[in-house]
């Protein structure tokens, strides 16, 4: 029997609007990765720690970042290879694959570690302002990374006014717990991203300086570790390559696993 | 009732059974036996004419023995055969072998209460009053008949008494514990018999001890009490009792348990309120209960910043109540200055050890120093007084580990530690009195090995030794009814608010499954993820210190899960980790036997010395400089005790009524152990007021407890009689024939009686 055109048509509707709505349900993210990176070994093993990834809304961009959103940078392989490299340096219990966390609903408070890259381009609206002062205040902590130069400061800046309006950012002293807790880490140098390899220049538009800086709480606790004119997420990503620096993937692993274990103790 | 049985109850109590006769008992059982066959004999053997029972047909039996088993007959076989058998056990002639004191060999010893609530009057006389005339018509002439009696007065201690008029009620309180120890011991040599003591019982402010009793017993000393005064209560509310932790840390929460009677307010209303040093700290409206009977109530409060502070607990005066003395109670705080450190250990990064450390940041009654294993050789220390602070790892012997009067272990193989330090932890807690506190994790508890370590004995639930106890699953916690009553579990002082918090709370991370809980143990949470219950906090006692499981490593969401400004979760730790350590020992503790003296001075200042490895220092000085309340300062030395290592007391006495301090130090040649601060308070004119109605349960308490009996007035009569049957003193064996019993004879015609009756209403069998 010949199956009637009409039919065929909304068949195939439907399972359109079918995989649509199923993409956009709780859990699901279709996101187009930087470059492939397998699927690792038990990619959803219950552990006490892991990677979590912040995804944010950006300022408007055009181009390739525009379309996948400046979150995504390095991702996943730089998360994927930080990980096994802080399974083979700790005792730390954690997850292989790498979790995608939003401002946008609660889940964020089920990971008391984010990560979020770029954030010379996000831009906070009121409320994700507010859900990541809540965040920062139970308890949680913020890594940011990979943004460089003035301008990228101040945007980045403009986002975290937002979330505490009169908290401070600072430098983080040498002496600080921070620095301390697995590695004594007393020079903390620039780490380049792998731009590097094609430009030959460490720094990116006017960032020669590398800031580590932060935002502390009433008890002096660091809750935002701030990586500025540093890119510790292509040295994760980049370990592998023979190219790149072996002293800045080894500065970016220890200064990584000192904040996280900073993180899961102060 | 009495004249069936011819003898006192009491002889039947104390008498131990026997048959006169000298027959053996088998051939009392062989004759009954042999009676009850030959009278089924003359009454069941066949005769045709009497139709078979149904039953008995069914079964055949009937048919082949041709019995004439008849439910009559039947009947009146079991009256003639317990008819026989009485018979034959009154021929071998039953009787009570009894130990009763020798006439005029032994003393008794006759106690009258002389405190001032015996000038009491209750209807027409005083207690006082009423005591010496049932003494002396109906007690004391009968008593010296047979005995040499000798009679004291009970106040601040006994004092011979040659005349009962001599007893005037002027002694403020009974102290009836020392009373009856000092009598003892002045009577060690003496076939003393017995002791009656005729008190109301009210005003005793001597504690009972324990000790004192078992000497008593040992003794075989029977205490017989005639209660004096009415039972019931007059319309007024009384607190009759305050309890605290009299001492505690800096900011700690403690609870006081008060205890109180009333009559005549029966659900009514009242205000309870709390005071520290003249200051509310808390109160609560309370229900009051039925007339005369109990009532506990608890309510807690913050003990403040370090210092002696007065606890004073009082109930609002009711309408029309007359005597208000007996609203308050007071009782001394010690808050110590001293904070005790508490030693968390970690295998791996944990969340849990975050946000109990951020917990214990701001609570000023503990320090948390923490271990962390951040890699296979490395370990992160925190809170470490210095660089030097287990800069060697988890410590190996004693003086390093007994530093600290907590210790939490986490998600951490028990292989980690070697046996000499596993046997070093059990230690810390059984000699030591630690605390031990074990989580959940996926090397923790049973997953960690220690189901069969040496740990796992002292835990308050059994531990396995399979692994894959841990699961990574959400587990909600249950609020138990322990847990309910508990002051770890209680995150804000009304019971229905902190039962919904709890119900509230988000679910925990991860669970770990344990064992039963031991017989010791107190539940306070559950969780039942898989729906099968399992214990989630449990803790007991063990040896000098305690123990405790919370079965999970994930109780960090209850801080993440809500907002910033929730306490729920600081709370609970601060309070679980206080409890670990409260009551762990110090090197020099000491304590008093009361700390407030009422109408009274004396007092026993007990002080143990342990050196570092906290074996007991006998050789030590020990001194207690005591402050007075005029400022006047006094060094007073405490003696060893014997038989008791590292024991010293101090038998003391203050003349000034108000609030002293005692510091007390030991030390070795010039080197100084320890020292430790305690307060006390004298109070005079207080005692009167309270325990104005008869004591009866103390009374009754301390008879039961001794052997003896407790008597109202009603019945003293019965007292010089029923106080010869004693194992105390010189005695004899009595025997007494129970055969005249009026109950046999009565039994052997109500046998005969329903015989006949049957018989005459039946016509035949």
């Amino acid at each position: 029997m010949r199956f009637p055109r009409r039919a065929l048509f909304l068949v195939v509707l439907f399972a359109l609007a079918g995989i649509v709505a199923f993409a956009f349900q709780r859990g699901f993210r279709y996101i187009n990765p930087e470059e492939d990176a397998p699927i690792p070994e038990n990619p959803t093993e219950r552990t006490e720690f892991v990677f979590a990834r912040l995804q944010y809304p950006q300022i408007n961009i055009g181009g390739l970042w525009g379309r996948r959103g400046s979150w995504t940078t390095d991702y996943p392989k730089a998360d994927r290879h930080l990980t096994v490299g802080l399974k083979r340096l700790s005792r730390l219990h954690i997850r292989s694959m790498e979790e995608v966390v939003s401002l946008d609903d609660d889940r964020i408070f089920d990971y008391p570690w984010v990560y979020a890259v770029e954030v010379g381009h996000w831009e906070l609206e009121d409320a994700q302002a507010a859900r990541l002062r809540e965040y920062l205040l139970r308890g949680g902590f913020l890594m940011v990374d990979d943004f460089h130069g003035s301008r990228e400061w101040e945007i980045f800046t403009d986002g975290m006014s937002k979330v505490f309006p009169d908290r401070p950012i600072v430098d983080i002293p040498e002496a600080d717990a921070i620095n301390h807790t697995v590695f004594d880490i007393e020079d903390r140098f620039q780490i380049p991203g792998i731009q590097y390899l094609y430009t030959g220049r460490e720094a990116e538009y006017d960032g020669y300086v590398p800031h580590w800086r932060g935002v502390y709480d009433d008890k002096g606790r660091v809750m935002v570790a701030i990586c500025h004119n540093s890119d510790l997420g292509d040295a994760w990503e980049h370990a592998d390559e023979p190219m790149y620096p072996e002293k800045w993937t080894s500065q970016a692993y220890r200064m990584t696993l000192n904040y996280i274990v900073y993180a899961m103790t102060h | 009732m009495e004249w069936l049985f011819q003898y006192p109850r009491i002889v039947f109590e104390r008498g131990t059974f026997v048959f006169l006769s000298g027959w053996p008992v088998w051939l009392l059982v062989c004759a009954a036996v042999a009676v009850s066959l030959a009278l089924a004999w003359r009454l069941f053997w066949p005769r045709n004419d009497l139709p078979l029972p149904k039953r008995i047909r069914e079964l055949g039996l009937g048919a082949r023995l041709r019995l004439n088993l008849t439910p009559r007959g039947i009947t009146v076989w079991v009256l003639q055969s317990l008819f026989a058998a009485l018979v034959l056990f009154l021929l071998w002639r039953p009787g009570l072998e009894v130990s009763a004191l020798r006439s005029q060999q032994n003393m008794i010893a006759v106690l009258l209460d002389d405190s001032g609530s015996m000038l009491e009057n209750d209807g027409g006389e005083t207690r006082l009053a009423s005591a010496k005339r049932v003494l002396a018509d109906e007690i004391l002439p009968g008593l010296r008949d047979r005995f040499a009696v000798k009679a004291y007065s009970v106040g601040g201690g006994i004092q011979a008494l040659g005349d009962l008029s001599a007893a005037n009620g002027g002694s403020s309180a009974s102290h009836l514990g020392e009373s009856l120890a000092q009598l003892a011991r002045d009577t060690s040599n003496l076939p003393v018999g017995g002791v009656l003591l005729v008190s109301d019982g009210a005003d005793n402010r001597g504690a009972i001890t324990p000790e004192l009793l078992a000497t008593i017993r040992a003794r075989r000393i029977p205490i017989h009490t005639l209660g004096i005064g009415r039972t019931e209560m007059e319309r007024d509310v009384e607190m009759e009792d305050l309890r605290a932790a009299p001492r505690t840390y800096a900011n700690a929460k403690l609870s006081a348990q008060i205890r109180l009677r009333q009559a005549g307010f029966s659900g009514r209303t009242a205000r309870l309120t709390l005071k520290l040093d003249g200051k509310v700290v808390a109160n609560k409206e309370i229900a009051l209960a039925g007339d005369g009977r109990p009532q506990i109530e608890e309510i807690t409060f913050p003990a403040g910043a370090a210092g002696a502070k007065i606890l004073e607990a009082s109930i609002d005066p009711m309408e029309g109540e007359p005597n208000l003395a007996n609203n308050v109670r007071r009782q001394l705080v010690n808050v110590d200055p001293e904070k005790p450190r508490v030693l968390y250990i970690e295998g791996e990064p944990r969340w849990e050890m975050k946000f109990v450390r951020r917990a214990m940041e701001d609570d000023e009654t503990l320090e948390l120093v923490t271990m962390l294993r951040t890699t296979q050789n490395k370990i992160y220390r925190q809170g470490i007084a210095d660089a030097k602070e287990l800069e060697s790892g988890f410590p190996t012997i004693p003086e390093d580990l007994y530093k600290y009067s907590g210790l939490v272990i986490g998600t951490l193989e028990s292989n980690w530690f070697t046996p000499s330090q596993i046997k070093l932890i059990r230690q810390f807690v059984d000699e030591r009195g630690g605390g031990l506190l074990m989580l959940g994790g996926r090397n923790g508890l049973s997953d960690g090995g220690y189901g069969s370590s040496e740990l796992n004995g002292i835990l308050p639930v059994s531990i396995g030794t399979s692994p894959g106890t841990f699961s990574r699953t959400a587990a909600k916690p249950i609020l138990t009814a322990r847990g309910e009553e508990s002051l770890i579990t209680r995150l804000v002082d009304d019971p229905a608010e902190n039962r919904k918090l709890w119900e509230s709370l988000p679910a925990l991370g991860d669970f770990q499954r344990v064992g039963d809980p031991r017989p010791s143990a107190q539940v306070l949470l559950e969780t039942d993820p898989e729906g099968r219950r399992t214990p989630l906090l449990a803790m007991q006692r063990f040896g000098f210190g305690r123990t405790a499981v919370f079965a999970t490593g994930g109780s960090w969401r209850w801080r993440m899960q809500r907002d910033h400004k929730d306490m729920a979760h600081h709370n609970f730790w601060r309070q679980l980790l206080r409890w670990l350590v409260t009551d762990a020992p110090r090197q020099v503790s000491t304590e008093l036997s009361e700390q407030i003296l009422m109408d009274r001075g004396d007092f026993t200042l007990t002080a143990r010395v342990r050196d570092k490895k906290w074996k007991p220092v006998n050789d030590a000085t020990v001194s207690a400089r005591m402050v007075g309340p005029d400022g006047a300062s006094t060094e007073q030395r405490l003696e060893p005790v014997a038989g008791q290592a590292g024991e010293y007391k101090l038998q003391g006495n203050v003349a000034l009524p108000g609030t002293y301090v005692a510091e007390v130090v030991a030390k070795r040649g010039a080197e100084e152990v320890g020292r430790d601060t305690l307060s006390f308070r004298r109070e005079d004119g207080v005692a009167e007021a309270f325990g104005r109605t008869q004591n009866r349960g103390l009374l009754e308490g301390l008879s039961g407890r001794t052997g003896g009996n407790y008597y109202t007035v009603a019945d003293a009569s019965r007292i010089p009689e029923e106080i010869t049957f004693s194992q105390s003193g010189l005695t004899m064996k009595e025997t007494r024939d129970l055969w005249p019993l009026p109950i046999f004879f009565l039994a052997l015609a109500l046998l005969k009686g329903a015989e006949w009756i049957l018989r005459r209403r039946w016509g035949s069998l």
